[in-house]
């Protein structure tokens, strides 16, 4: 049920990245993994687009990545949220928010 | 499984991205890679699905690079894009001063781009900037250093120089009496302390071997007075302003480092010169290098050091009024100013005449600015000309660089109508379009004055290196400097305005923008714009072959210059077949006795050489700076009334005028036996002769040393040589007899039917049986010898050749250039003459005959102006000669010839290749 176009997904991005770093910290494919999992596997991104949007966001300084090593395993890069990602994240659910009302308003859904 | 790493980095292509970074994405993008193929294979997947899956994250891995390079932090391009974006929109909703504002750093952004874009244009551009600005800046670092640095004291404005004047108003050096009546002015001065300037000692360096220093003998009051402080130790105390006290030394910072290895325990060793023992009291301040600009002295002795150093020369140099050495540096008392301070030495002046009329009669004590004093006042006036001429020389350098550049700029021009034409049509005004070009211009500018400090830092060092292979009489130090920076910055944007501003007008000239809307102008279109193109290029070509042609001409003249003066009649037989060797025995601590056995030993084992006609010794050789005497002449001070006559002085073996063929007028040459007669028999030049008598023939006349009693008697006048420069005139010298003990640095000189450097070789060899631990001083033959007294000359030939050839060089691209550019451009016209009937030949011979009708006109302006020139060049090169017709000559064939193929070529490949075959296809 992948049929959400990229340019929809790929607005939104950013925000369902900040939001799964906001309790925990996690590496470039799980995070992938975990959007598909709380989308009920409606949302699939590959790497090809939640990377470079991590790139983005930490060079904005919103999360932090930092290489972890367990033994027996091959080193990964887990990224968490930063002070200002939190922040940002906060303000852009707030927006979200406003602007999903409103145009739900228009568009005449009414959530029961 | 597969290499996962290795896979990623095979496809990720990111430009522009540090490479750290670029690393850290590849291992980053590995590790996920590999999570997802682990993962599917403990779902149960094959190896091949598990790596599909895997595969399937990234498909398009240009899309990957091109999102990564957008996001990643490092990246300019991309950030430059959004910046220029914001800085567009700025501007486009400017109005006003404002939009100007807004607009510049856009126009930056997109220069930097541009140029990024065209690397070929832009380093071309930049490497003929910074060979202009370059060579600007490094002359500018030699003229400034020399001439208008400003001293390194403090309070600057309190310290002052005090010169005496001869009987000519030239400003001089003073006598130690008159210093010390100086010093004692009440009032006048805080202090002031006495200098010998520009002396030179041999130094017995840390390895052993002798090496020639620049020093200066200065009075205890020196380092007060300039209010420097020494790195370490003291400076000199009041004992050793006597002779007889300790002798003491400073060592300069600069050479304490250089050759001691900055050795802290240097203080109250011993440094020898010339056999003398001198001890270092002190460590001069950092990066001093004494009272003249660009000289570096290595060592300041004191007073009591000049015995030990000078030896017998110096006796007295501290007691007698008539022996002028000392420059006065004083630093003025507070609310005295320098009038007050000159109406007090002038009172000084008065009183001296009065007391001393023999000395002080009809002389003055001036009093000038110590800022305003580089060498001496006298000096300063010959050579700031010179600085003149040099920056004009290095301008015209650049000046050729601009046109090139400007022809190159405005050919680039032309190709980019059509996108002038376009942003003109969305509305962008002139002054947006000729600002935009002009930033460009700026920018390259900008680029080439970097590179051109480089330039200039490189060649201060290999001046700085030269110099002393140089044998000036200078310890040139150069460095790139804060005002070397500015000029250079300076220099850049006026550059960049220079070579820029004409062909932004140019391209964007409303007038022209009928023809840029269509691009097939017709024959009639292209051949008036054309005549407007060739009229601003023809300018360019101009300007180029003429400054090219001064500076050809200046390089020329200075070769001849060269060349003449190493055939000058040094009255030594053109120092034909003559080789010598000077060495120095006092040096390897020989004494008057032993010295006198091992030079006498040496002569006559040289005379045993084969080939070998005749053999002597001198302790100067003509062509060389030595000393001088102060004479009493009865015949002067009857004509003149002068009391005094200082005449240059050579001490000569027997046989010394035949072996240099120096030819005897009247009278007789010294015999073996006169060698023991020191100061009672002379032999002197035809120009003593003239010169103080008014005659040739003065055989029995006599004359007296000043303080001195037993008169000398003149018992030969022989012919004139060239006494210390090739380019002199005749200069009075007198000879006295040599015994070879008398001096322990000599130069053995012989005359041989050989070869002479194999003469001097063999002579060196015999030295070297003799006592190898004897330094040898210089030895060689005597061109050699003159040779080396033209190296200024010869440096100064050979930059200036250099900038000639730059010239040459950039004004034949650029006829190339324009050439090719005005073929393709009119590629119609040249169509239409073929189709008439012209032949290919006919075209080439037309194109080639418009471009040197200009190269004609930009070399008659040269030649005119390189006669002009002439004058002035000759204030920096003595000897030239003011204008010489064989030179223009063949400078005039040379850059014909450059001119005729450089035009040619790109005219013939033009009409034989492409252009026919365009003109066939329409």
């Amino acid at each position: 049920m992948d049929s959400f176009s990229s340019e929809l997904k790929k607005g939104s991005m950013e925000m369902l990245v900040l939001s799964l770093l906001e309790d925990r910290s996690l590496h470039g494919y799980e995070i992938g993994k975990q959007i598909e999992a709380r989308s009920g596997g409606r949302l699939k991104f590959a790497l090809a687009s939640v990377y470079p949007t991590l790139v983005r966001l930490e060079a904005r300084n919103l999360i932090k990545g930092r290489w972890v090593e367990r033994p027996g395993e091959r080193s990964r890069r887990y990224y968490r949220l930063t002070p200002q990602g939190l922040r940002a994240l906060a303000s852009r659910k707030e927006a979200w928010r406003g602007y999903t009302a409103a145009v739900n308003q228009v568009l005449g859904i009414h959530h029961a | 499984m597969p290499d996962w790493e290795r896979y990623v980095r095979d496809r990720l292509r990111i430009r522009d991205v540090l490479p750290e970074r670029q690393q850290r994405m590849v291992r980053e993008l590995a590790s996920n890679l590999e999570d997802i193929y682990g993962e599917a294979r403990a779902d149960g997947a094959s190896e091949q699905d598990a790596e599909a899956a895997a595969r399937r994250h990234v498909e398009d891995w240009d899309q990957l690079a091109s999102d990564l390079r957008r996001a990643d932090p490092s990246a300019l391009q991309p950030r430059l894009d959004k910046l220029r974006d914001t800085l567009d929109s700025a501007h486009a909703a400017a109005r006003g001063p404002r939009r100007l504002a807004a607009g510049l750093p856009r126009d930056v952004l997109h220069g930097i781009r541009r140029l990024r874009s065209q690397p070929g244009f832009t380093s071309v551009a930049v490497i003929v900037l910074a060979l202009g600005i370059g060579a600007n800046a490094a002359m500018f670092n030699v003229v400034d250093t020399f001439l208008y640095r400003p001293l390194p004291y403090p309070n600057p404005e309190e310290l002052v120089r005090v010169f005496e004047t001869d009987e000519d108003e030239r400003a001089g050096t003073c006598s130690y009496p008159t210093y010390v009546d100086l010093a004692s002015l009440r009032g006048v001065f805080t202090a002031a302390a006495p200098v010998i300037l520009g002396q030179s000692a041999s130094w017995v360096d840390a390895s052993g071997s002798p090496r020639e220093v620049a020093v200066s003998f200065v009075g205890s009051a020196y380092f007060p007075v300039t209010g420097l402080a020494l790195a370490m130790g003291r400076s000199f105390t009041e004992t050793e302003d006597r002779q007889g006290g300790p002798a003491a030394a400073v060592i300069s910072h600069r050479l304490w480092v250089s050759a001691l290895g900055a050795d802290p325990a240097v203080l109250g060793k011993v440094a020898r010169f010339s056999g003398a023992a001198v001890t270092i009291v002190g460590v001069g301040p950092r990066g001093y290098g004494g009272m003249i600009p660009g000289h570096s002295v290595d060592f300041w002795l004191s007073f009591s050091a000049l015995g030990p150093v000078w030896g017998e020369y110096a006796g007295g140099t501290l007691e007698r009024r008539g022996d002028h050495w000392f420059d006065v540096l004083g630093r003025l008392s507070p609310g005295i100013g320098r009038a007050q301070a000159q109406a007090g030495v002038a009172n000084l002046a008065s009183r001296l005449a009065a007391d001393f009329p023999e000395y002080h009669r009809g002389r003055n004590l001036v009093v000038y600015d110590a800022s305003s004093v580089r060498l001496k006042p006298e000096t300063d006036t010959s050579i700031r000309p010179a600085g003149v001429v040099l920056m004009a020389i290095s301008g015209l350098v650049l000046l050729v660089a601009c046109t090139n550049l400007a022809s190159l700029v405005l050919a680039r021009g032309w190709r980019r109508r059509r996108e002038i034409g376009i942003r003109q049509a969305v509305g962008a005004t002139r002054w947006d379009l000729v600002r935009q070009l002009l930033v460009e211009s700026l920018l390259l500018g900008l680029a080439g004055g970097a590179a051109g400090v480089l330039v200039a830092w490189w060649s201060g060092r290999v001046i700085t290196a030269q110099a002393a292979a140089l044998s000036l009489p200078l310890n040139v130090t150069l460095g790139v400097d804060f005002r070397v920076l500015v000029f250079a910055f300076l220099l850049s944007l006026a550059a960049g305005l220079a070579f820029g501003t004409a062909p932004a007008l140019r391209v964007t000239n409303p007038a022209l923008a009928a023809s840029l809307s269509n691009p097939e102008t017709t024959v009639q279109g292209s051949m008036t714009a054309r005549r407007r193109r060739v009229g601003l290029r023809g300018i360019f070509i101009i300007a180029q072959v003429g400054a090219s042609m001064v500076l050809l001409v200046a390089a020329g003249l200075l070769v001849r210059a060269v060349q003449e003066a190493q055939g000058v009649n040094l009255g030594a037989a053109a120092a034909a077949r003559i080789a010598f060797v000077q060495a120095d025995a006092g040096q390897a601590g020989y004494d008057e006795a032993r010295a006198g056995s091992l030079f006498r030993e040496l002569a006559d084992r040289v005379r045993g050489l084969p080939g070998v006609e005749s053999v002597s010794w001198a302790n100067r050789l003509p062509v060389t700076v030595g000393s001088s005497s102060t004479l009493v002449i009865d015949e002067v001070k009857q004509r003149t009334g002068a009391e005094t006559v200082e005449v240059e002085l050579a001490w000569v073996g027997h046989g010394y005028f035949e072996t240099l063929r120096i030819p005897l007028l009247h009278g007789r040459v010294f015999t073996e036996q006169d060698e023991v007669a020191r100061r009672r028999l002379a032999v002197v030049s035809l120009a003593m002769a003239e010169r103080y008598w008014g005659r040739a023939d003065v055989v029995g006349e006599t004359y007296l040393h000043q303080g001195g009693t037993t008169p000398v008697e003149i018992v030969g006048v022989v012919g004139n040589v060239k006494v210390e420069t090739p380019g002199e005139s005749p200069t009075p010298i007198f000879y006295y007899p040599l015994a070879p003990g008398d001096f322990g640095r000599l130069a053995i000189v012989a005359r041989g039917t050989g070869q002479p450097d194999t003469l001097a070789a063999a002579m060196r060899a015999v030295l070297r049986e003799l006592d190898g631990t004897v330094p040898v001083v210089e030895a060689g033959t005597m061109a050699d010898h003159v040779a080396r007294s033209l190296s200024l000359q010869r440096a100064a030939a050979g930059a200036l050749g250099l900038f000639g050839a730059l010239a040459l060089l950039l004004a034949a691209i650029g006829l190339y250039g324009v050439v090719a550019a005005t073929v393709t451009e009119r590629t119609s016209e040249v169509g239409i003459r073929m189709a008439l009937g012209a032949a290919p030949r006919d075209i080439v011979a037309m194109l080639v005959r418009e471009v040197m009708l200009l190269v004609a006109i930009g070399g008659a302006i040269g030649l005119v102006a390189a006669a002009l020139m002439a004058p002035a060049l000759r204030s920096l090169v003595l000897g030239l000669a003011r204008t010489d017709a064989p030179t223009m000559a063949v400078v005039t064939a040379l850059l014909a010839a450059v001119a005729l193929v450089a035009s040619w070529l790109p005219a013939r490949r033009a009409v034989s290749g492409g252009t026919l075959a365009a003109i066939k296809q329409r």
